[in-house]
């Protein structure tokens, strides 16, 4: 892992800006908020609903363009072979900049996929859209690319309303990962899973990060979720980075109030008489 | 709606009502007698025939030897109505694709747009839906000239507008659906977009109002072709036949009646026939929100991922 | 009358400026621009060289089309629809001595439309499912399907023909007006019926009519109450709406009828192909459409608060 910054936010805002006449809005979705994401780390990103996470993201990845501050994105040179031949930074991105760099994994796993395709041809679309052949330039296919995600070669063939909630985020990691992404980002993608299937998912995004040397932002709500997986934690509160540092070094000892709520929130099982740990 | 889900239910081979059954049937057969028109009668719809008038010259009713009757100049009226639903048919069938297909590419395209082009599009579709149409439609056909082409043209243009509205509802629906994100992130053009993602959302809706739209097309039809800026006679349609026996009415119901009750059944089944289409296409969408499935069940008590 | 109300007004106004401008540039083009030869097409039958070239330097035909356009518009807003070429009057003059029976057969239209659309739709949403709704719906579905001149002709031979009970078209006192303006409005008729239906139905979901229910209310008190006044909400937005259809129809009832409105008016320039008749009346109805749809956007925006929320 190196310190490299793939993304690099300094002093960054969000306005939004509604109606019109007398009846102007201004909503401040992000507040001055400067952050790094290391190459190879996994960036934890935290909130309840609101806080501004989501936005962040696509700020993050030029998606919306920031009111002010600057955002720097640092991509790899995709030569055709695809091997990272050097990185070229991009400031204030716009989404073509970042076409085909960044993977993106959402919260909703049935709206993820047009429920008309197989899964073959989903994950097959974001490779012909990236580099205009059905395979990758390690010779991947569709079906590679099922297989890492722990569904085997019949799944290809099946279409998204016949499946899980469980194995359409996993097709839907497969997708993301097939296009060899320079930053993974999951926005909520576990958290319209059962519990026991999140466990499973975690463990196969830890996997595939130490595999592929993945770097990662990780979004979502609960800080237990998010802290088994990210090496550092962002905690954003209404818009602002409210704290942020490396995982253990936060629950150990949060600096504000907000990060302390949120670890006070997640429910903790005491040890019993043979009985589950916390 | 799935293409795997709606096969299925067609292959389940469920009774239909009676409803659309009857309204199927009733185009099936009128559909039929259109293309088998030659085989159907011997007679030709444009030839006087040489019995075809009572001795003071006036049409004869309905009997044995001419199931309908004859018109005012003696024609045979099976000839005209079998010959006659080519021309109602043709234009019915060819305004509302024409409208269907105009108003699937304005409202699915204009939906796709963002922002400014979005808004001038839609403005352009509400101006559009102000227009008194009929009345448009007569004058615009009395000007450019009364034709079958022209007045399937001009119903078109009266109808697209609908449909363009309906559609870019649902294409805004669909839009920000996360697939098509994803697809944009990495590139994807508009058109590439709305050609392969989006079309086949939408043909849900477009087989609803192609069935929908024909009971409007064929009446306006057969109102253009009463107002004479229709299909021009000789050619017959239903709508003319009624136009040339209007004076007539009080003497030969049956030249009036004829016509008008074929073009009522004509509208009244596709109507009927696609509400039921309606109805299928909204039951299997609200399916397509998940239901919990043996999958996520199979899948929370932790048994190993196999397909099949 | 509120800030709101009036700017809400004003973007009705807006709306509606835009659309009569936007079908003045169509009629302008239909009559001076896509006809290759339109002199002769306005001279229709009565073209001799000495009319075409009269039309020729009338219409101006060698000024740029811009400038014909602000000429056309000029005319329009002066209340100067042309003159007909077969008839020698003023198309606007013609109009208005025309417009009062036009009024009285669209005002009988509406009144039919909304006496059997509403008594129809709440009789079917009342009764769900019996005999009495099967009927109703029955009903709209086919009257929906009927061509209005087959059913004008039919309502003439039966009640004027066989039995005598009334005239057989022509222009009088309301006996001459029941018919034609029961044909015209028996079509929206169904429509309104299924839209006050399913509104009825829907009422009868609402909380409220349980619990009057419970308390003892009668139920004919809960519907003439409260129930019928919450379906018919929509309405007069429908009757507005209603106008567009009405005036296309009304070519064919004055057909019918031998009604001495703005449709036989319509159709007399259609026989003769009398262009400037046919925009004037295409361009009468369009007023006419829109300014009836503007007035219905604020009668619903009184009767019916969830408008204003949009």
């Amino acid at each position: 892992m190196s310190e490299a910054p793939v993304i690099e936010l300094d002093h960054v805002s969000l306005v939004y800006r509604a109606g019109w006449g007398g009846a102007k809005s201004e909503t401040l979705a992000v507040d001055d908020v400067s952050l790094v994401v290391n190459e190879g780390e996994c960036l934890g990103l935290v909130g309840g609903s609101g806080s501004g996470k989501s936005t962040l993201a696509r700020v993050m990845t030029g998606q919306i363009a920031a009111t002010s501050g600057a955002v720097c994105i640092r991509l790899r040179e995709d030569a055709a072979t695809g091997h990272a031949s050097g990185r070229r930074t991009i400031t204030a991105p716009r989404p073509r900049d970042v076409a085909g760099h960044v993977g993106l994994v959402f919260q909703d796993p049935y709206a993820s996929f047009d429920p008309h395709w197989t899964l073959r041809r989903s994950i097959e679309e974001a490779l012909l859209l990236k580099g205009s052949s059905r395979r990758d330039h390690a010779g991947r296919g569709a079906t590679d690319f099922l297989e890492m995600v722990g569904l085997n070669a019949a799944f290809a063939a099946r279409r998204p309303g016949a499946l899980s909630g469980g194995q359409i985020q996993r097709a839907a990691i497969a997708r993301a990962i097939a296009i060899n992404p320079d930053v993974l980002i999951l926005d909520e993608a576990l958290s319209s899973l059962d519990v026991s299937v999140q466990a499973n998912a975690l463990g196969l995004l830890a996997r595939l990060r130490q595999e592929l040397s993945l770097t990662i932002v990780f979004i979502g709500h609960n800080l237990a979720v998010v802290g088994a997986i990210a090496d550092r934690v962002a905690v954003m509160e209404a818009g602002r980075l409210v704290e942020a540092g490396p995982t253990a070094q936060l629950y150990r000892a949060p600096q504000s109030d907000y990060t302390r709520q949120l670890i006070r929130a997640v429910p903790k099982l005491r040890h019993r008489q043979g009985g589950v740990a916390a | 709606m799935t293409w795997d889900v709606a096969v299925r239910c067609a292959g389940r081979r469920r009774k239909l009502p009676t409803g659309p059954a009857l309204g199927l049937a009733a185009i099936s057969l009128i559909i039929a007698g259109a293309l088998l028109a030659p085989l159907l009668t011997p007679h030709s719809p444009n030839l006087p025939l040489p019995d075809g008038m009572t001795p003071d010259g006036m049409p004869k009713p309905p009997s044995l030897a001419h199931w309908f009757g004859t018109d005012n100049l003696g024609r045979s009226m099976v000839a005209r109505v079998l010959y006659g639903a080519r021309a109602t048919l043709l234009v019915g069938v060819v305004s509302n694709t024409i409208a269907v297909v105009v108003g699937t590419l304005v409202g699915g395209i204009g939906g796709m747009l963002e922002g400014r082009a979005e808004a001038a599009v839609m403005r352009f579709v509400d101006l559009m839906l102000a227009f008194p149409a009929l009345i448009l439609a007569i004058a615009i056909a009395s000007i450019i000239g009364p034709s079958l082409w022209n007045a399937a043209l001009i119903i078109a243009l009266s109808n697209w507008t609908w449909i363009a509205r309906v559609v870019y509802t649902k294409t805004l629906s669909i839009r920000e659906r996360n697939f098509i994100t994803a697809a944009r992130l990495l590139g994807a053009s508009r058109w590439y977009l709305f050609s392969r993602h989006l079309l086949m959302h939408l043909a849900p809706i477009m087989l609803v109002w192609e069935t929908l739209g024909i009971a409007t097309t064929v009446q306006m039809s057969a109102a253009l072709s009463f107002l004479g800026v229709g299909v021009q006679p000789p050619t017959p349609s239903w709508g003319n036949i009624i136009h040339d026996n209007q004076n007539y009415f009080t003497v030969a119901p049956w030249t009036v009646l004829i016509p008008g009750v074929f073009i009522l059944v004509l509208s009244l089944s596709f109507n009927i026939v696609g509400e039921y289409v309606h109805e299928k296409m909204e039951a299997l969408e609200s399916r397509e929100r998940r239901p919990e499935t043996a999958e996520d069940a199979r899948e929370r008590f932790g048994e190993i991922e196999h397909a099949g | 009358m509120n800030r709101q109300f009036f700017g809400f007004v004003a973007k009705r106004l807006g709306q509606g400026a835009i659309v009569l401008v936007g079908i003045s540039i169509v009629t302008f083009l239909l009559l001076y621009v896509i006809p290759s030869d339109p002199a002769s097409l306005i001279a229709g039958r009565a073209a001799n060289p000495d009319t075409i070239a009269r039309i020729n330097a009338q219409l101006g035909l060698d000024k740029p089309v811009w400038l014909r356009y602000a000429i056309y518009m000029g005319h329009l807003l002066h209340g100067n629809l042309g003159t007909s070429y077969v008839e020698r009057t003023q198309v606007a003059r013609e109009l208005l001595s025309r417009l009062p029976a036009t009024l009285e057969l669209v005002s009988g239209a509406i009144f039919w439309e909304v006496a059997i659309g509403v008594s129809l739709g709440v009789i079917g949403g009342v009764w769900r499912g019996r005999l009495a709704d099967r009927l109703a719906m029955g009903f709209a579905y086919v009257t929906v399907a009927a061509p209005q001149f087959v059913t004008g002709l039919l309502l003439l031979y039966v009640f004027g023909f066989q039995l005598g009970w009334l005239p057989l078209g022509g222009y009088g006192g309301l006996s001459y007006l029941l018919l034609p303006s029961l044909t015209l409005g028996l079509l929206n008729a169904a429509w309104h019926t299924r839209v006050v239906r399913s509104e009825v139905v829907r009422e009868q979901g609402e909380p409220y009519v349980e619990a009057a229910l419970a308390r003892g209310v009668s139920r004919r008190t809960v519907i003439l109450r409260h129930v019928v006044p919450g379906a018919i909400l929509p309405v007069p937005t429908l009757v507005g709406l209603d106008f567009g259809y009405l005036m296309g129809g009304a070519v064919i009832i004055d057909q019918v009828f031998g009604w001495p409105g703005v449709g036989q008016y319509m159709w007399q320039g259609i026989q003769n192909t009398d262009v400037p008749v046919i925009m004037g009346v295409t361009l009468f109805a369009a007023v006419f459409v829109v300014v009836a749809n503007i007035i219905a956007d604020i009668v619903s925006y009184f009767i019916d608060p969830r408008i204003r929320v949009n």
